[in-house]
């Protein structure tokens, strides 16, 4: 078996070897005529195994990446609540203002996900402006790439990862309802400042129970950069400021204390970690380490399927004349690079994090993993980093990302990635999935 | 839309490709051994395509239809030894073919804005096909009315709404008028695969349809707390009722009941049986079967890598049976279950032996989800 992986291995396609051409005839196909992308992938387990599972898979996976990368969220969506009233309120920031985050658990650090720009400062003296909101929305969508593809427990409860990222919504679900919203609470709250009235989508509460499409990113996202969007110029003496801003506001809240639960549940104490790191018979979700391992390479193959079929293609459509920003998340505040650079470090970093202990014969597995998604963050990253380049020292705008994909070059870097998160996922599921005796059945891989 | 349009043109240029009479393997069905005259229908992947087959009890090839995608499951028309073959969901194609390999392959494309969900069913005088559809942009779940009588040439003729979104199994009950529908409650949109568009709002249901008017003659739903529990597959007991099997797309610490029977006019009950085969299912049924006596109900999780049988009378958890990515399941004719994998097999599992003993493996195969007896 070792031997016909490790042909299977050198098989791979390496992206620098093809020409741009061949690579969108081969790799760029819309998703309905590729591998749908299935609701529940699920992991067989039970096959022969080569590799050996770290004894400490959970613990080493909790600690190592899933609860910093919580707790940034968490702290990410602090910040813009705070920057959000400051800003609205024309308040200062001052250092100790901002909220008491939970503890950073135990064997946390910087969980390498964190771009260039989500080094916000808790300590201005001065009313945050756009740019410095733009830095912060933009430290937020990173964060958020690197847990959305943490699909199972916590984010999949109470319907969490709907209620951060109500996305694709390829029927407008959610432009629709925030303008009806929006027009009922402007009248209502008639030019007031401050918290709306209970049961409002100004009260960040009550937003949580209202529908999961107002109450996350791409809400905020909206709010802030539509066209009439708070981060515009002449936004605070707008018809209809307080009530944008209330509405905001009530996001950012509602995201930070998603963020809470979400880091408590994952933390060094919380259940949901508990759970993960100590799998046993009387466990209720993880009976044995291997099912431990089944689901990371499920998150794993998830999210790189996600990334790529979801959130990548469809913005490259079937050639440079077809592509559409539009099409990619977050393209309204210009941080579609950033979110998907984002998710590729952040699949490697949890992908590192196991300390997998692949057989001698394998280790060109967990290798090649890391190197395609660290290429694959490279070739987001350079597209993040031209687009900030052309954009100087103002945020990147929407429109940029489209500009990029109509050149040549700028289209083929964006193929390249897709096609490395391609080859990373087929090593993950046909040659590491087995390795650790989480083979995938063809009926179980994708159900119907 | 220029994705759909990619399909349609490779749609078209497959069927040039295959032409029109060239789709039987030739001489296969005499190949037929005749000692079990029961035969089954199953898209499986083979190393030569996609393709939709009939198999023998022992799974040996009978015939094979090539498929330009990925086939589901089928409408069985079995007086006039046909049947219909449905794309995998979001699908955009359909095969209608004789099961003999007696008469040429005709195809049938959906309309635009529509794609086949991958069940269907005939009305029983052959004359209406009606398919599990999703119209998309508009979010709803359709089934599409087809014209099958000889001179209809499968035209597509109208549709009924199934008061749902996402339907998938339908299945016509005894009175050969009514169908019902489970209707998954899962949004999606074929820019997106089968992403789940909805997950906080899904709202499934079991509809009863007038198939000759389109009237919801009657529709259940489950708790509000299963609402993220799709009901997705169906099959009749010997009494008449109704079995479903669920996907539940909530948590997996949640563990809801996955099989339930419906009697018209009552409430839908659930079966949930022993914790440890609750837990082996992993929150998802893949297909459902009823065996020849009509008395045990059949489960199959390719997920939990198992198949599960009930009591049809009681609900009662009678046994459960291995099989690696097991999925399709039918009646065997002799008492028992014929069962498919993901992995090219087909084996037997007979009352109360608990384990499936393998007939066939053919490699290179993986067996689609469902298996069905003509």
């Amino acid at each position: 078996m070792a031997m016909r992986a490790r042909i299977a291995g050198r098989k791979l396609p390496r992206a620098g070897m093809m020409g741009c051409k061949a690579m969108q005839e081969r790799y760029i196909r819309p998703v309905r005529a590729a591998t749908a992308l299935t609701a529940a992938l699920a992991i067989s387990l039970g096959a022969a195994q080569a590799g050996a599972l770290p004894a400490d898979l959970g613990p080493a996976l909790a600690r190592g990446y899933i609860a910093p990368a919580m707790v940034e969220f968490q702290q990410a969506a602090v910040s813009m609540r705070e920057g959000m009233a400051a800003f609205c309120t024309g308040a200062s920031l001052h250092a100790g203002q901002t909220d008491a985050a939970p503890a950073m658990p135990e064997g946390s650090g910087k969980s390498g996900h964190e771009g260039p720009q989500a080094s916000a400062s808790h300590a201005r003296e001065a009313p945050p402006d756009a740019l410095e909101l733009d830095r912060r929305f933009g430290r937020l969508v990173q964060a958020w790439s690197g847990i959305a593809f943490l699909r199972f427990g916590p984010l999949v409860d109470s319907n969490r990862f709907e209620r951060i990222f109500f996305w694709p919504d390829p029927r407008g679900v959610m432009l629709r309802q925030i303008q009806g919203q929006l027009a009922a609470a402007g009248k209502a709250q008639a030019g007031a400042e401050g918290a709306g009235a209970p049961g409002s989508i100004l009260d960040p509460q009550a937003l949580a129970t209202h529908s999961v499409a107002l109450q996350g990113l791409p809400a905020l996202e909206y709010m802030l950069y539509r066209d009439t969007g708070l981060l515009r110029a002449g936004a605070q003496e707008a018809q209809g400021f307080a009530a944008a801003c209330g509405f905001s506001r009530a996001i950012a809240g509602n995201l930070a204390s998603i963020g809470s639960e979400l880091a408590s549940l994952w933390g060094g104490s919380g259940d949901y970690a508990a759970r993960f790191s100590k799998p046993a018979d009387d466990n209720p979700i993880y009976r044995s380490n291997q099912e431990v391992a089944g689901e990371a390479v499920k998150a794993l193959s998830t999210g790189l399927q996600f990334t790529r079929d979801i959130e990548l293609l469809p913005m490259l459509g079937s050639g440079p004349a077809k592509a559409s920003e539009k099409k990619a998340p977050f393209w309204r505040s210009g941080k579609s690079a950033l979110a998907l650079a984002a998710s590729a470090r952040g699949l490697a970093a949890f992908h590192d994090a196991a300390g997998w202990r692949y057989a001698a014969d394998e280790a060109w597995i967990g290798s090649s993993i890391d190197d395609e998604l660290t290429r694959a963050a490279a070739a987001f990253e350079s597209v993040a980093q031209g687009l900030a380049q052309a954009a100087a020292a103002a945020p990147v705008q929407a429109g940029a990302l489209q500009a990029w994909l109509e050149t040549e070059e700028g289209y083929r870097q964006l193929v390249l990635a897709s096609l490395l998160l391609k080859n990373a996922k087929g090593i993950v599921d046909e040659n590491m999935a087995p390795a650790f005796g989480a083979r995938i059945g063809f009926n179980a891989l994708d159900g119907d | 839309m220029h994705s759909m349009e990619i399909d349609r043109r490779r749609f078209l240029s497959w069927l040039a490709a295959v032409g029109a009479g060239a789709a039987a393997s030739p001489g296969a069905w005499a190949a037929a051994s005749g000692v079990d005259s029961a035969f089954y229908l199953a898209a499986r992947k083979s190393p030569e395509g996609y393709q939709a087959t009939v198999i023998d009890g022992q799974g040996r090839l009978q015939l094979a239809v090539p498929m330009p995608a990925r086939g589901h499951s089928f409408a069985i028309d079995a007086a006039r030894g046909r049947a219909v073959v449905f794309g995998r969901q979001p699908g955009f194609f359909a095969v209608v073919f004789d099961t003999g390999g007696k008469a040429p392959p005709r195809t049938i494309v959906p309309p635009e804005g529509r794609h086949f969900f991958g069940h269907g069913v005939f009305s029983p005088d052959g004359k209406r096909l009606f398919a599990t559809e999703n119209d998309y942009d508009a979010g709803r779940g359709v089934l599409g009315i087809y014209d099958a009588s000889e001179a209809g040439a499968c035209r597509r003729i109208g549709e009924f709404s199934t008061g749902g979104i996402g339907p998938h199994e339908v299945v016509l009950m005894p009175d050969g008028r009514t169908l019902c529908v489970a209707n998954g409650g899962i949004l999606t949109h074929p820019d997106y695969g089968k992403l789940t568009l909805n997950a906080a709002d899904m709202e499934p249901s079991l509809a009863y349809i007038d198939m000759a008017t389109g009237d919801l003659l009657e529709q259940h739903r489950l708790a509000p707390s299963l609402h993220r529990l799709s009901i997705r597959h169906l099959v009749l007991d010997g009494s008449g009722a109704v079995w479903f099997g669920c996907q539940h797309t909530g948590p997996a610490q949640e563990q809801p009941p996955l099989v339930g029977r419906h009697r018209r006019g009552k409430a839908p009950e659930l079966f949930a049986g022993p914790a440890s085969v609750l837990r082996d299912m992993r929150n998802y049924v893949g297909s459902l079967a009823c065996d020849v006596s009509g008395t045990r109900v059949a489960t199959s999780s390719p997920v939990g890598g198992c198949v599960v049988v009930w009591d049809a009378a009681t609900g009662k958890f009678l046994e459960r049976i291995a099989l690696f990515d097991g999925c399709g399941v039918a009646p065997r004719r002799q008492g028992g279950f014929v069962l498919t994998s993901g992995q090219g097999e087909v084996a037997h599992a007979l009352p109360g032996d608990g384990q499936a003993v393998r007939q066939f493996l053919s490699s290179g195969v993986a067996w689609d989800n469902h298996l069905r007896r003509v």
